[in-house]
């Protein structure tokens, strides 16, 4: 009796302990940096769980790129051939205005900054934290990635780089709660902030006053501003527009161009090495 | 059964479950199935610490519940911390759970899940302001419970390999 009573003190004791351990844990990750390296090594350890539990994924995505039928195989080269020659034709378009820019930039004496290269890239892992929208592409530093790298799908902005490992990035999707994006109307050349609002949600423009002339439809593209993306990539279009009288302001709703829910490849914007 | 072989019970079915926990669904998945998913974790140490509580000590709690925070992307000690809470509040209502596996067993389930979901949801809405849907807080407890209940005619064999495994 007397032993057992001696070992619900211990453990009374180790849990007090460990709970206060988890709470100043919670408090310190939560609020500051501090513990990255610590969860940089924890999430090494747990890379072959994460490994593991992707492999049904990687197996259907095999066996989806491996069981294609003749008839299917036929129409895809058909739609490829298709596709190149008019990209074919798009390129030497692209040239000829490419040499016009250059000519124009000699002539007032432009000089470029911030080169950027492409990385392509495919997503690994989805974030299964549901508040999250989050998810790993397989290029990392030694490809060139960084932090803060501007990240797109064939269709448009997608998100950025949030942690770059060696060989493997966190994206930060535009859709996220935490993620905002400075961007223009293409039409108007108005300068907003558009925020994510999560899974399944449009995006929002930030503090539109009632009487700027924004439509459904207009094209929202990047500005520029903030370094992350260039100016001119397409990030959605307007949804909707509800004018809020009694705070003076429009509610304006932006359906993303990029397929944040569909498994593509896609392009980090990084920096080129200056020579 | 040895010892070892009840470690390593042990630890294969937390390794499993963490796996399923973080096992993505198909992108073009409804939420409403998504929320069926049922809380692997709290299901797989609800039934060590039911049948076998001595294996479930605080530290591996702890331990556990760091690598599950790195996995989820959450902060570091929210899941520790849930863990630790349901590991001691399951030890204390211990005899409450043994005396029926069927009927109490599943209040026990159902309750901690709901708490351990909850309590989660709440600290990610006051920290990080994100939406939290009502449909992520109660659908996973009640996934869990019919996964739960799913597992006690197995329990409750007499006859079960399963249950003198374990035992």
């Amino acid at each position: 009796m007397a032993l057992r009573s001696i070992q619900t003190v211990q453990n009374t004791h180790l849990f007090l302990a460990l709970f206060i351990s988890s709470v100043l844990l919670l408090a310190v990750s939560a609020n500051t940096r501090y513990l990255t390296p610590l969860e940089g090594a924890i999430r090494f350890l747990a890379q072959p769980i994460v490994y593991i539990a992707h492999v049904p994924a990687y197996a259907k995505d095999a066996a989806a790129s491996y069981v294609v039928s003749r008839d299917e195989l036929h129409d895809q080269n058909d739609q490829l051939l298709k596709d190149v020659s008019r990209l074919n034709a798009t390129l030497v378009e692209l040239a000829q205005a490419r040499t016009t820019i250059a000519q124009l930039r000699d002539a007032l004496g432009y000089v470029e900054e911030n080169r950027r290269n492409q990385v392509l890239s495919e997503i690994v892992q989805v974030n299964p934290n549901r508040q999250r929208q989050e998810v790993i592409i397989n290029v990392g530093a030694e490809q060139g990635v960084q932090v803060d790298s501007g990240v797109l799908d064939p269709w448009g902005v997608y998100g950025r780089t949030v942690e770059v490992f060696s060989d493997t990035s966190r994206v930060l999707l535009l859709n996220d709660e935490r993620h905002a994006t400075p961007i223009l109307l293409n039409r108007t050349r108005q300068y907003f902030i558009a925020s994510g609002n999560g899974s399944d949600e449009p995006l929002t423009l930030d503090n539109v006053n009632l009487s700027s002339d924004i439509r459904i439809g207009d094209t929202v593209v990047t500005s520029g501003l903030g370094g992350v993306f260039p100016e001119g990539l397409v990030v959605g279009v307007v949804e909707t527009v509800t004018d809020v009288v009694a705070e003076s302001i429009k509610h304006v709703s932006v359906s993303p161009s990029a397929h944040l829910k569909a498994k593509s490849y896609l392009h980090v914007i990084a920096p080129v090495e200056q020579p | 059964m040895t010892d070892t072989q009840g470690w390593s019970y042990f630890l294969l079915t937390i390794v499993v479950a963490s796996i399923l926990s973080v096992a993505p669904m198909p992108f073009d998945v409804p939420d409403w199935i998504r929320n069926l998913k049922p809380d692997w974790i709290v299901l797989c140490w609800f039934f060590w610490i039911a049948f076998q509580h001595e294996r479930c000590s605080l530290i591996m709690a702890f331990v556990v519940g760091l690598i599950l925070d790195v996995l989820y992307d959450e902060p570091l000690g929210i899941n520790s911390l849930l863990l630790l809470a349901l590991v001691f509040a399951g030890r204390f209502s211990l005899r409450f759970i043994q005396s029926s596996v069927g009927l109490r067993s599943s209040i026990a389930v159902l309750i901690l899940c709901f708490l351990v979901t909850a309590t989660k949801s709440l600290f990610l809405l006051v920290t990080l302001d994100v939406d939290i849907h009502l449909s992520s807080v109660v659908m996973p407890p009640i996934a869990t419970l019919l996964w739960w209940v799913l597992l006690i005619p197995l329990l409750n064999s007499e006859h079960s390999q399963f249950r003198d495994a374990v035992q």
